[in-house]
């Protein structure tokens, strides 16, 4: 039960400090590209998978937190119908390789950033560990 | 009032991925991520009827930006898809990453096109 009171918190943060940044408008960009949207999902990634990887080691780190962090804030955080949404509206612009570029980046860049996740989680848990 | 919206979007969106998603592990016992990908593509498609059916903003933050926005997720389906790579499943992470951007875009097309034909 206490689980579900984390997951809901961590939803209502995630999600409206997802809307706050994707409504900064960043100076002098007048684009169409969604570049807020691919921040947020790209640091949301590497954040998820550094703290998972950091949880699961610590044998004591309390189960419901962990899942109000992940499941309920980051979870929220990060969205994919949005992307589906803007890649859509690029297409039918006729932004055809501003779609391409974006579905690119979003995979790649969103691997490549979990991983660097990982990879550093590692570094700290062998540093903390010691 | 418009972030209070998507706030409680936000609540109701990530439980419903948490409960779902926990449900679809359950029956699906295998090394390809069904709940998030479930969840991911009826997110998409749901996001898309949602999207044609108003253009209140209000509505929208409550359940675009709300609700859809957190029952979907981009930092699981990544942290799946770096675990599948690195579990050797090569093939299933290549498919499952593919396959998701495809039917999660035709899934926001169809949403928003079916709602206009009715």
């Amino acid at each position: 039960m206490r689980k579900y009171v984390y997951i809901l918190i961590g939803g209502a943060i995630g999600a409206v400090l997802r809307v706050v940044i994707k409504g900064i408008d960043l100076i002098n960009y007048s684009g169409n590209f969604p570049i807020n949207t691919l921040i947020i999902n790209i640091c949301g990634a590497f954040i998820l998978m550094f703290f998972l990887t950091v949880a699961f080691e610590i044998a004591e780190f309390d189960a419901d937190i962990r899942l109000g962090i992940s499941t309920g804030f980051l979870g929220a955080f990060t969205t994919f119908s949005t992307l589906c949404k803007e890649t859509t509206v690029l297409i039918f612009s006729g932004f055809y390789f501003s779609a391409f570029i974006y579905i690119l980046l979003c995979s790649v860049l969103g691997l490549a950033t979990a991983y660097c996740g990982y990879i550093l989680a590692k570094k700290y848990i062998t540093k903390v560990t010691k | 009032m418009k972030l209070l919206l998507v706030a409680l979007g936000g609540c109701l969106g990530s439980v419903t991925r948490y409960a779902l998603g926990k449900k679809i592990t359950e029956k699906t016992m295998g090394k390809f991520p069904a709940g998030t990908f479930i969840i991911n593509i009826t997110g998409a498609i749901l996001l898309g009827i949602v999207s044609s059916v108003n253009t209140d903003v209000y509505y929208y933050a409550l359940f675009g930006d709300g609700f859809l926005g957190a029952y979907t997720t981009f930092s699981t389906f990544m942290y799946e898809g770096v675990n599948l790579f690195q579990n050797s499943e090569k093939k299933n992470a290549c498919i499952y990453i593919i396959l998701s951007f495809i039917l999660g875009i035709l899934g926001y097309i169809a949403g928003a096109v079916i709602f206009k034909n009715i």
